[in-house]
């Protein structure tokens, strides 16, 4: 199977997976979710390393450019969150 | 709009839908990440390329270029190492002295000479070849909208450790990104020499001669790579198998 539409069906199932599971568990945390789905794009993406249109100068795509901007934003307000009390 | 396109744009539309009316309308959480989901998968579907080659085709007719370029090496019986140059329309060519000829003519009249399978270049006699990665470094974008810097290279405003960070940026997209040639490189520099090191090449073409004038695939690939990016000439000096990795030298400059 094609490496690129290998790696759209495990991202897929991993993020119909993640929603399942985590409503079974009864996650009521939007950030959460997000922070799953960005962990399995960047895992998947090292795994497969898929042909992807690249932002040259920095080596890396823009979709997980944009994630991980949003990852470290989630963190940083759990972080404020936990300093605040 | 290509196939790729229209289906990623349908899921960010659909999933950016589903989470704005799922988070402000039913406040469902659950349903918001689903939405997400699809707005993400569009957006990676969005940047994927739109060609995607079957890889042993690409691979065939890499072999066939290089069996051609074999052919003609071995009808001239060369053995010097070739000069990568990079020439105005954005190609990258190759000058190799023919046998009998074993000295460089000066990289100024390489460049003024006309561009014929042989030619005679102020009394060396050589060939002038296009290797199968001369349009790759175009092709992949990697040096768009470069500012030609020739004219300052000339005048020595420029050096090589000007261009390191662009270089192993470029080499690294190229090689393994782009062209998917390996799995990593490593680039290290000594003042006008270039230390490459390319882990599991996963393209063997069987040319010995090719090799020892242009280097192997990966390596005339990145010789290419360099001449484009600096606009200096280039020549590989050495080429060694280490296990999984490749090491290749190769000299910039005049």
């Amino acid at each position: 199977m094609d490496r690129h539409i290998l790696f759209i069906l495990l991202l897929t199932i991993f993020f119909l997976f993640t929603v399942a599971i985590f409503v079974a568990a009864g996650e009521q945390r939007l950030d959460v979710y997000i922070s799953l789905f960005i962990i399995e794009y960047l895992a998947l993406v090292e795994i497969l390393r898929p042909r992807r249109r690249l932002v040259t100068a920095l080596g890396l795509d823009p979709v997980g450019l944009g994630l991980f901007i949003i990852f470290c934003i989630i963190v940083a307000r759990k972080v404020v969150q936990i300093l605040a009390g | 709009m290509n196939r790729f396109k229209a289906i990623g744009s349908g899921f960010i539309g659909f999933g950016g839908i589903i989470a704005s009316f799922s988070y402000f309308v039913i406040f469902s959480i659950p349903l918001t990440a689903l939405g997400l989901a699809f707005a993400i998968l569009g957006c990676v579907i969005l940047i994927f390329p739109e060609y995607l080659v079957p890889h042993q085709v690409v691979k065939g007719m890499i072999s066939g270029s290089i069996t051609n370029i074999e052919a003609m090496l071995e009808e001239f019986s060369v053995n010097q190492r070739a000069i990568y140059l990079p020439s105005k329309d954005g190609k990258i060519y190759a000058f190799v002295p023919l046998l009998g000829n074993p000295s460089y003519p000066e990289i100024r009249e390489i460049v003024y000479a006309p561009k014929r399978v042989i030619s005679n270049v102020d009394g060396h006699a050589g060939l002038f070849i296009y290797p199968p990665g001369s349009d790759v470094v175009v092709l992949s974008g990697a040096v768009a909208g470069q500012e030609d810097k020739t004219e300052q290279i000339r005048e020595g405003k420029v050096s090589l450790e000007d261009f390191l960070p662009q270089l192993e940026n470029t080499i690294s997209y190229c090689l393994v990104d782009f062209s998917e040639f390996a799995s990593k490189i490593r680039v290290n520099f000594d003042k006008n020499k270039i230390f490459l090191g390319i882990k599991n090449v996963k393209i063997d073409v069987e040319a010995p001669r090719f090799t020892r004038v242009l280097g192997s695939p990966p390596a005339s690939l990145a010789a290419c790579c360099i001449a484009q990016v600096t606009r200096m000439p280039v020549r590989i000096i050495e080429e060694k198998k280490e296990g999984k990795w490749v090491r290749v030298v190769l000299d910039v400059g005049e």
